[in-house]
């Protein structure tokens, strides 16, 4: 049996995710609101998701700088399904949107990394179409938590 | 992880940046990572993934090697 503090913080990481959802990065006192619960209760519960890597801060705030597969700021990486669109912290978070979502469509927007060009793909019926292009992975599985915002 | 034109765009790319070359592979690859990694992300009981359920989910991406172990074998 999940204890209280367990509890919460399920709740709040959920709570979280439905903000974004939503449309709009959520802060400590709407993911509060949205829960009936305390602020203070909710800003130890977000410390505590961030200690356990399901969210990341912004160091020294309570502002959720990454929810994966969402991206609490304007990041290179979009992906739009039906209609509503997100930032993602990179391609696999983007892809992971329409995942999370059970969504089989959506269109991902980003740039080269290296000329910028802008890039898209369409993810459709299990399949990708679009630009032609390549993903690379520059930090090893081991380092990726050494500075997940570069990772 | 990001995105780039073609193999030559990495190479150039980590020239500039003196960025070591790390892991390259395909957009179907990372949609299957990304399908695997994600799909169970908004269930209540969800709790992050043990190295060895990670490591499952890369190689089913076909994504294996010393690069994506999350800790020493």
């Amino acid at each position: 049996m999940p204890d209280d503090t367990t509890m919460l913080d399920a709740r709040v990481r959920l709570a979280i995710l439905q903000g974004f959802i939503d449309g709009d990065t959520p802060s400590m006192a709407t993911v509060a609101a949205a829960l009936g619960e305390p602020a203070s209760d909710v800003a130890v519960s977000f410390e505590r998701l961030a200690v356990g890597r399901a969210i990341v801060l912004t160091p020294g705030t309570h502002e959720i700088r990454m929810a994966a597969p969402f991206a609490g700021k304007p990041t290179d990486f979009r992906a739009t399904v039906a209609g509503s669109a997100w930032f993602a912290n990179c391609i696999w978070d983007a892809m992971g949107i329409p995942a999370m979502l059970g969504a089989p469509d959506a269109r991902i927007e980003t740039v080269c990394a290296d000329c910028n060009t802008l890039l898209h793909l369409d993810l459709r019926d299990g399949g990708v179409t679009g630009d032609a292009t390549v993903v690379h992975f520059a930090v090893p599985a081991a380092r990726w938590w050494e500075n997940i915002v570069f990772t | 992880m990001r995105l780039f034109r073609s193999e030559e765009h990495i190479d150039r790319h980590n020239a500039a940046t003196g960025q070591p070359r790390g892991a390259v592979f395909s957009v179907e690859q990372c949609r299957e990572l990304a399908q695997r990694w994600f799909a169970d992300r908004l269930a209540p009981d969800w709790r992050r993934r043990t190295p060895d359920e990670a490591h499952a989910i890369f190689a089913a991406a076909g994504l294996t090697g010393p690069f994506w172990r999350l800790t020493p074998p």
